[in-house]
């Protein structure tokens, strides 16, 4: 599947039956659902009809499961806001449907390709000069988690909240969102810290068949291993240095510390609940006691100097 | 090198040898391992003869059968404020305090503990100003003099540079080691990495800097031999009891690590590796500045030729800026930790500087 091919009638045709199948398994198992059965004479709310009851059920069962499959069939078809206009309480719901559809799509896209990225890599894996690129790491496939996440799920954590807990939902989407992005971060730099491991893999092959036409291939195993040593050690050094190891570097601390104040926010809030100081509580008496004692020390300071001095005085005199 | 394509008789014979000997390791190993195993450090006697909030002076007494050289003023070590000041006696026959107590010199330690929280605030002033200048009037104090000699190892000895600044009238000779003075290098990993990392943000975040952290950075330096190949060599020979006592002491000495506080860390950082003040004369400590010129005692520079924490280019150019003539470059051809604890420079290292002591008496 080439990247035009996600875009493709066909991919459009396969997402559409993919709804509707879950649209009649849904319609299938609801079926099977028992009835409730009305509450005994004694149990009833006074002023309820009974027979009321008894109908209800199956009716809003009924109603519910109408609704979900408009639901799935809308956004199957190509104009879903017109399949949900004629929903009992969905008309303001007209949004919806793009948003679950191009999530559903992304979601699909990244899989697809990403499975084509292994496929191609899988079907390469008998080809000896593939072999390289598929001990290479796969960079995109990275990149790709990267930027679905970014575009695709951070705007639902950073969606401003409303009403009494505001504050306390934007905090703890706050932490989620900080400790996706660090598992990213931290994924890329660790992935980065494996490639010298990788390349001294690729790089033994490429020596060992060297050694075997030049006819000097060791003795000693230990020879090889401190030559791999050495090869990526080398590697390491340099991989050091470079702009990206130093950018991946950056972005793998800056990440971590974020979500970890992300997380001291989350959980100070939970300990002013409770009346537990907190780290910043903590803190503001630290600064003050170190503040106390600079002031103690410059004071000790100047008053020995008074007191040298006084006493020179006192001998001068 | 062979003539062979593949002399693949001989390669299987070595490694059915090196499967032999990995067997007999495997087998003696364990029980090597379950032994009991001396692997204290610090293990020369010593008395603590002052403490503060969290430092610990520590006093050690030359021995009835210290051959006396002649070095009669006392010498304080101020260690780095990182890792443990234990690494200068990890093991008997590796000692550097025992050697200089062998020497007849009377030593004070200065253990700066393990910060807490409390410790975040502190500062360079807090370190050289407060804790070393008090030990350092003590000591002039109890020994009856005006002057005191001053080692400084890697961190401890930009403080000693700092304090000397400072202080040029209480120090009567200085003696730094493996002290990274010029931060306007690329040489060492270190320097190049610190220029990108916002210590705002990890001393905003952690108010101390967490030892785990540093320790991280340490082992990244260079992971193929630190985390790959140290513990190869640990699996080839822990059916040596003596080689696993040693391998163990290292070992605790290195993950035995204390926060550094947080302000210190954050000047440390900012004025040195990324601002390059010291050399320039433009770095200001306890609102004073620190002009290396006034540093007119004696200068014993020493550091290591294949330090990667501190290489050459971070501490050879310091003669060059201090106000005495008497100043004297020493290279060692070893490591950053090699230098206190290798068997080769135990014959140089302590030798050396008592010697330089001496002359300057």
């Amino acid at each position: 599947m080439t990247t035009e091919d996600k875009h493709s009638p066909e991919m459009a045709t396969a997402m559409a039956q993919w709804m509707d199948q879950a649209a009649r398994t849904w319609k299938d198992l609801l079926h099977t659902w028992p009835v409730p059965e009305a509450p005994a004479a004694d149990e009833k709310t006074p002023g309820t009809d009974s027979s009321k009851t008894d109908d209800a059920d199956p009716l809003q069962s009924d109603a519910a499961f109408k609704n979900w499959q408009s639901f799935f069939q809308s956004i199957a078809q190509p104009d879903p806001a017109s399949m949900m206009s004629g929903m009992p309480g969905m008309s303001g719901a007209q949004s919806v449907p793009p948003v679950f559809s191009q999530l559903a799509t992304s979601s699909w896209q990244l899989f697809t390709s990403m499975q084509q990225a292994w496929a191609k890599q899988i079907g390469q894996f008998v080809d000896q000069d593939r072999i390289k690129e598929w001990l290479r790491p796969d960079e995109e496939a990275l990149s790709q988690w990267s930027d679905f996440y970014e575009k695709e799920i951070r705007k639902y954590l950073t969606i401003p909240q409303i009403g009494l807990n505001k504050f306390s939902q934007e905090n703890f989407n706050r932490m989620i969102d900080r400790f996706n992005a660090k598992q990213l971060a931290l994924m890329e730099f660790f992935d980065l810290l494996y490639r010298p491991v990788r390349q001294g893999a690729t790089w033994m092959q490429g020596k060992t068949s060297e050694w075997i036409d030049a006819g000097q291939f060791p003795h000693d195993p230990k020879t090889i291993y401190r030559q791999w040593l050495k090869f990526v050690e080398g590697r390491y050094m340099a991989l050091f240095r470079s702009e990206e190891f130093l950018r991946l570097l950056q972005k793998a601390l800056t990440n971590t510390f974020e979500y970890h104040n992300a997380r001291k926010a989350v959980i100070e809030e939970v300990s002013s609940q409770f009346s537990i100081p907190t780290g910043r509580d903590l803190d503001e008496v630290y600064r003050e006691l170190h503040n106390l004692k600079q002031q103690v020390r410059t004071m000790e300071s100047q008053l020995y100097e008074y007191t040298a001095q006084a006493s020179s005085t006192a001998h001068t005199a | 090198m062979e003539t062979a394509a593949i002399p693949i008789d001989q390669f299987l014979r070595k490694l059915s040898e090196d499967s032999q000997r990995a067997l007999e390791v495997s087998q003696k190993g364990p029980q090597v391992m379950l032994e009991e195993l001396d692997t204290a450090i610090s293990t020369t006697p010593y008395e603590v003869v002052y403490t503060e909030d969290r430092i610990k002076l520590k006093h050690y007494l030359p021995p009835k059968t210290a051959v006396d050289q002649g070095v009669n003023t006392p010498l304080l070590i101020v260690y780095a404020l990182i890792n443990r000041e234990t690494m200068l006696d990890l093991q008997p026959n590796r000692s550097v305090v025992k050697s200089f107590l062998n020497s007849g010199v009377e030593l004070y330690l200065l253990d700066w503990g393990s910060p807490t929280r409390k410790d975040r605030y502190l500062t360079i002033d807090d370190h050289v100003n407060g804790y070393i200048n008090t030990v350092v009037d003590l000591i002039r104090e109890w020994h009856g003099v005006e002057q005191i000699n001053f080692m400084g190892v890697c961190m401890g000895g930009t403080f000693g540079l700092i304090y000397a600044a400072q202080h040029p009238e209480k120090i009567k000779n200085l003696i730094t080691t493996v002290t990274p003075s010029n931060f306007d290098t690329e040489e060492g990993l270190l320097h190049i990495w610190l220029k990108h990392v916002d210590p705002d943000i990890i001393v905003d975040t952690y108010g101390n800097v967490p030892a785990y952290l540093m320790n991280y950075a340490f082992l990244l330096l260079n992971p193929a031999r630190l985390m790959f190949d140290k513990y190869l060599g640990f699996m080839e020979n822990f059916d040596s009891k003596e080689f696993v006592e040693n391998f163990l002491r290292m070992e605790r000495w290195i993950f035995d690590s204390p926060d550094v506080p947080g302000e210190t860390f954050r000047q440390f950082i900012r004025d040195c590796y990324q601002k390059d003040l010291l050399l320039q004369n433009k770095m200001v400590v306890g609102g004073k500045p620190v002009n290396l010129t006034n540093i007119r005692m004696p200068l014993l520079n020493i550091y290591a030729k294949f330090d990667h924490l501190v290489p050459p280019g971070a501490c050879n150019t310091l003669i060059h800026h201090v106000g005495t003539s008497d100043a004297q470059d020493l290279c060692l051809e070893t490591g950053h930790i090699g230098i206190y604890v290798s068997s080769k420079t135990q014959k140089e290292f302590v030798p050396g500087i008592v010697s330089w002591l001496y002359q300057r008496e």
